[in-house]
């Protein structure tokens, strides 16, 4: 029988490395995917996991189970460093989070133009929803990234999130919107493929 | 309806959620009456399929090595964190038992040292006495021979005693001290009377640790909190190897 997160984590407390490896893995994946899909540089999202991991290594004793789960506690943390890292690198990505929720920001920002690989990049069409995801307020991919890439409900979101499932819902109403007209003006249709990884780290 | 009302169940229908079975109904019957809300429908249809398959793409992405041993690391540096003052805590215990037991000890031997030396009303008697304990008193020869054949039996019991004692300081390992100039002390209280022994010729100093309470015993000093705690003093030895005199080291 494989042992819950709360299992765990007590062992962990109690000193068992396992225990603690045992989390990591269960949870590791997530995490990294949610910062790279946020950020977009795999070299953030390794530094992003690992201080929730250390958070969760520290201050576990915050975590409170009847709040919500260990995931979106992870989530949560994971969210407060990708801001930050955002945050840090406002001159390099256009995050447009107080004022341009009409447009998100142009796709070309996010693709270095003397990349000789862009228009086969361009071709791919995982490459561009992921680049158009990034181009989204951070508030709009944010809800994006867990409710459609990470499968989370409404409530789990809006425990990760620190908000309400009304705001969830409106945002991602809102956000997958911003996608299709993006994805609209640069032409693509999402039924292409869209097997490429085009981690480009921007920061 | 409006159409803007629709946009939110249109939505949901194009992620695959559950939506209510009347909502449903009544979205489909308006999708297929607006063409600008039924492609908006597919658009959002075929998005869904975009980022399903790039989330697929994405699926066996995790963070490299490097960070997983880098957490390891610190999680065995915490662990030793909280295990390391445990230990200390242990080894803080034994310190302080084995002081405990070996100041107990030092007293111990201390008091019995004490208890070997000449009795105490004998340095009650000389307590007042001038610091040199040994040499010929003007009233020794006025002394009769009664008296120094009565208190020589005596004489020989503490020589035994004092030489017996000295054994057992240095045999303790009672650490010899040599008279420091910087160091203050007492005088010398004789431990036994004028003329009692031979002449003082050479003499050895010995440091050993007395009960407090034996200040009382001469006359001096002491408050009730210390009169457990032990003093150092200095006992003068005489070339017979037998206490001519004490003095306390503060």
């Amino acid at each position: 029988m494989t042992p819950s997160d709360d299992e765990l984590l007590r062992l962990m407390r109690a000193g068992a490395e396992e225990a603690f490896g045992a989390l990591y893995h269960r949870h590791q994946g997530r995490v990294f995917r949610f910062a790279l899909l946020m950020s977009g540089c795999s070299a953030t999202a390794d530094d992003v996991t690992q201080e929730v991991f250390l958070a969760l290594l520290r201050e576990s004793r915050h975590y409170d189970p009847a709040l919500g789960t260990l995931s979106t506690w992870l989530y949560g943390i994971a969210r407060k460093q990708v801001l930050r890292f955002l945050r840090r690198n406002q001159s390099f990505i256009q995050l447009g989070d107080e004022a341009d929720d009409e447009e998100p920001a142009p796709v070309r920002y996010l693709i270095s133009q003397d990349n000789p690989l862009n228009e086969l990049t361009r071709s791919e069409m995982a490459g561009a929803v992921r680049q158009a995801v990034l181009a989204l307020p951070a508030r709009y991919r944010e809800v994006v990234v867990l409710c459609d890439f990470q499968e989370m409900s409404y409530a789990e979101a809006a425990q990760a999130l620190d908000c309400s499932v009304g705001t969830i819902s409106s945002r991602l109403n809102r956000a997958r919107a911003l996608l299709a007209r993006r994805l609209r003006d640069v032409g693509k249709t999402p039924q292409s493929s869209l097997d490429t990884d085009p981690r480009r780290c921007l920061a | 309806m409006k159409c803007q009302e629709f946009e939110p169940i249109i939505i949901n229908l194009a992620r695959g959620q559950l939506v209510e079975a009347a909502s449903r109904e009544t979205a489909l019957n308006h999708l297929d009456r607006c063409a600008r809300c039924a492609s908006a429908f597919d658009e959002q249809r075929a998005l869904t399929a975009g980022i399903r398959v790039a989330a697929e793409s994405l699926a066996n992405q995790g963070a490299s090595a490097r960070v997983e041993e880098a957490l390891l690391q610190a999680f065995r540096e915490q662990a030793m964190q909280f295990t390391a003052p445990e230990v200390r805590l242990r080894w803080r215990r034994w310190t302080f038992g084995l002081a405990a037991a070996a100041i107990l000890l030092l007293a111990l031997l201390a008091g019995m040292d004490w208890l070997k030396s000449p009795p105490a009303n004998q340095k009650r008697e000389t307590v007042n006495l001038p610091a040199t304990p040994s040499g010929e008193g003007p009233g020794q020869k006025q002394n009769s021979q009664a008296q120094i054949e009565g208190r020589r039996d005596q004489k020989q019991k503490m020589g035994r005693k004092s030489a017996g004692s000295r054994r057992l300081s240095e045999r303790r390992g009672v650490r010899q001290s040599v008279e420091s100039a910087n160091e203050i002390a007492t005088r010398f209280y004789p431990l036994v009377e004028e003329g009692e022994m031979s002449p003082l010729e050479s003499g050895m100093i010995v440091r050993v640790e007395a009960p407090a309470s034996a200040l009382i015993t001469l006359g001096l000093p002491i408050t009730a909190e210390n009169i457990n705690r032990p003093v150092q003093a200095d006992l003068l030895l005489g070339q017979d190897g037998l206490a001519r005199a004490i003095r306390f080291v503060p």
